[in-house]
């Protein structure tokens, strides 16, 4: 067995990083122990720009309704969806500073994942793995340190869709939304996969919604492939960038056109090239009702 | 999203109403007013208008740039070039490489629209001219805006030329452009920069002449059927600045040749150029990051645009955003309008046929 995770979050009410860490302490039988928890100060004057670099003008919005203030924007369904799963799970608390204390989890908030304090930190655990829910960009200095890999949650069916948005980037494209779960690399989604789901969509369904089930699924497909991956038994699949290419936060207006498009049942047909013979893209886009 | 179109049409409207003449007053500056007109965005506002005209089945627009139209007639210079410089009649300007073509473009489509010969007597006379002024390694030193400087961005003096010699088929005219696109090319550096892209050398760029720039390339490279030779290494550079603003966040107002952006303010007549260069690669493509990107660019106009209506301003688009930016400070010039105008139709005209076909994966 694995000498245990680190968890790095994003922000200190990440509900992913919260039904994670709950699940590792109390779902799931064979999980590796969790040595402590980095999350990144979401008030430095760095996330803020970064926040701000990748949501644009929604960024005060998102982030105040992601540190439980009440607002109206259209990210209500993706929040009211964590919310749904974190109640179905029990999990006592909305911030990792009280979840942490209950679970007796050190709790480290660093200016940043490549901060010296960050660092610092990992060479102090030490930890073989890490799990990652958020925090941005990781450097070589980073990676280096955790020898074991990094598994992270990608919200769409790798190698096509990389980057920001990729959920909605792929039901622009009329693709089966999907989670992926893959070791982190040196670059953008580009590291090697370990398990791929797809993710059925309803007619009218909202894009938070599915942006927030998406994540959720590859949450559970993390913790399903978790073990045997620390076995060191888990089937790697190669990720290789020409196949895809990186996508950018999705603008208001292409949003809108996609939302139109699961309103009224329309799915755009993708063409099949690019998609090399033994490593099909998910279906085209079926409803389900 | 018409609505803010029309705005800006409206806008357009009331710079031509507030000269005399025909011409579009080149800006409007709060408390002074508005300026006089300006010949070369004059020139390139008709093939605006008459867009409009057709887009939303109002002639009162095709009018107004027939008046536009005529009023630079009446301005064009023994030798056929035009005048650069703001239009004062008691001071007539110097002819201008720059301007002249900026007024050739207005001139064919003029033609098009109204098959009237006057119109294609005066383009071939400006045409005629350009080619005349032109040196032999395909630059135009004289008649700069800048003594002896001859700027990449004069990629758009060759798209006016491209589209006169196509659309009159005249084979030395094609070959100038060829000319003049191989020397803009030779301005190109490896990082997809150019090396006299601002208004003078070695100044950084606003991207009010990158989009020149860029735009000139493609537009030639469309006319000419000649994507690989000049569409591609402008696509190229189409790609590193949609990186560079996609990680960045925002699109800068300047740049200099390693690509260093001023982000003290944004020059929103360059986001709209480069929104149009952007759709074009787009539509070349198909790849849907040029789309979204345009998008965010023309959102960031839209926020920034006047629109109360009733006022003197609704409409307007400031050269600079925060207004006291570099470029054009505290002015409200024709030409941002123009520019957003035509974006927006080109990206209108996108959405709708994505509307209507769905996406493909380009």
């Amino acid at each position: 067995m694995a000498d245990g995770v680190v968890l790095l979050a994003g922000y200190r009410r990440a509900p992913t990083a919260l039904a994670l860490l709950w699940a590792l302490k109390r779902r799931v039988a064979e999980a590796p122990p969790v040595k402590a928890v980095l999350c990144v100060n979401e008030f430095s004057p760095r996330r803020w720009r970064q926040w701000r670099r990748r949501l644009g003008p929604e960024a005060v919005g998102r982030v105040a309704s992601a540190l439980g203030f009440r607002t109206a924007t259209v990210h209500d369904a993706e929040y009211a969806t964590y919310r749904e799963r974190l109640d179905d799970w029990n999990v006592p608390h909305r911030s990792l500073r009280r979840l942490c204390r209950e679970l007796d989890v050190p709790l480290h908030v660093v200016p940043s994942l490549d901060s010296l304090t960050a660092l610092r930190l990992l060479d102090q655990y030490g930890p073989r793995h890490a799990l990652f829910t958020g925090g941005g960009i990781l450097r070589a200095s980073f990676l280096e340190r955790v020898p074991g890999g990094i598994l992270n949650v990608h919200s769409a069916w790798l190698p096509h869709v990389r980057g920001m948005n990729a959920a909605e980037w792929s039901l622009y494209y009329g693709m089966q939304p999907a989670a992926t779960v893959h070791l982190i690399d040196r670059g953008i989604d580009t590291g090697p996969i370990l398990a791929r789901r797809v993710v059925d969509v309803a007619q009218g369904e909202q894009l938070g919604h599915i942006r927030a089930r998406v994540v959720l699924a590859g949450l559970d497909l993390l913790l399903e492939v978790l073990p045997a991956f620390l076995r060191g038994e888990a089937a790697i699949t190669a990720n290789p960038k020409e196949q895809g290419r990186q996508y950018y936060a999705m603008a208001p207006v292409l949003r809108g056109l996609v939302q139109h498009w699961i309103d009224t049942g329309i799915t755009p047909v993708c063409s099949p090239e690019e998609v090399a013979p033994d490593d099909p893209r998910p279906a085209p886009m079926r409803f389900v009702t | 999203m018409s609505e803010r179109i029309r705005a800006a049409l409206d806008w357009l409207c009331a710079s031509q109403d507030a000269v005399a003449g025909g011409g579009s007053s080149a800006y409007y500056v709060p408390i002074v007013g508005w300026f006089p007109p300006y010949p070369e965005t004059t020139g390139y506002i008709i093939p605006t208008l008459l867009r409009a005209a057709a887009v939303y089945d109002y002639p009162e627009y095709a009018v107004r740039a027939l008046r536009m139209a005529d009023w630079l007639l009446a301005l064009q210079l023994p030798e056929g070039a035009f005048p650069g410089g703001l239009y004062r009649p008691r001071r007539p300007g110097r002819a201008s490489v720059f301007n002249t073509a900026q007024i050739l473009l207005g001139l064919c489509v003029m033609h098009v629209y109204s098959r009237e010969s006057r119109f294609h007597e005066a383009a071939e006379r400006a045409a005629t001219w350009l080619v005349r002024e032109q040196d032999p390694d395909g630059r135009w030193r004289k008649h700069a805006y800048e003594p002896e400087f001859s700027p990449s961005y004069y990629a758009h003096v060759c798209w006016p030329l491209a589209v006169y010699g196509k659309q009159f088929g005249d084979p030395e005219v094609l070959r100038c452009v060829e000319r003049g696109l191989e020397a803009v090319l030779s301005d190109r550096l490896a990082n997809g920069a150019f090396v006299n892209w601002g208004f003078r050398p070695g100044a950084p760029a606003f991207t009010h002449t990158i989009g020149y720039i860029l735009q000139g390339l493609l537009e030639c490279a469309v006319a000419l059927e000649a994507w690989d030779r000049y569409g591609a290494p402008a696509a190229d550079s189409c790609a590193r600045l949609l990186r560079r603003c996609e990680t960045q966040g925002r699109i800068a107002g300047s740049y200099d040749a390693d690509w260093r952006g001023d982000l003290s303010f944004v020059c929103l007549t360059g986001h709209c150029q480069l929104a149009s260069a952007w759709l074009r690669v787009y539509e070349r493509g198909g790849d849907p990051r040029y789309l979204n990107v345009a998008a965010k660019a023309l959102d960031e106009v839209c926020r920034r645009q006047r629109l109360r209506p009733g006022r003197r301003l609704h409409g307007a688009i400031a050269g600079s955003h925060p207004l006291y930016g570099c470029y054009l400070t505290m002015r409200y010039p024709n030409w941002a309008a123009k520019f957003f105008v035509d974006a927006m139709l080109d990206f209108q005209r996108r959405l709708d046929a994505l509307d209507a076909g769905g996406a493909t994966h380009g």
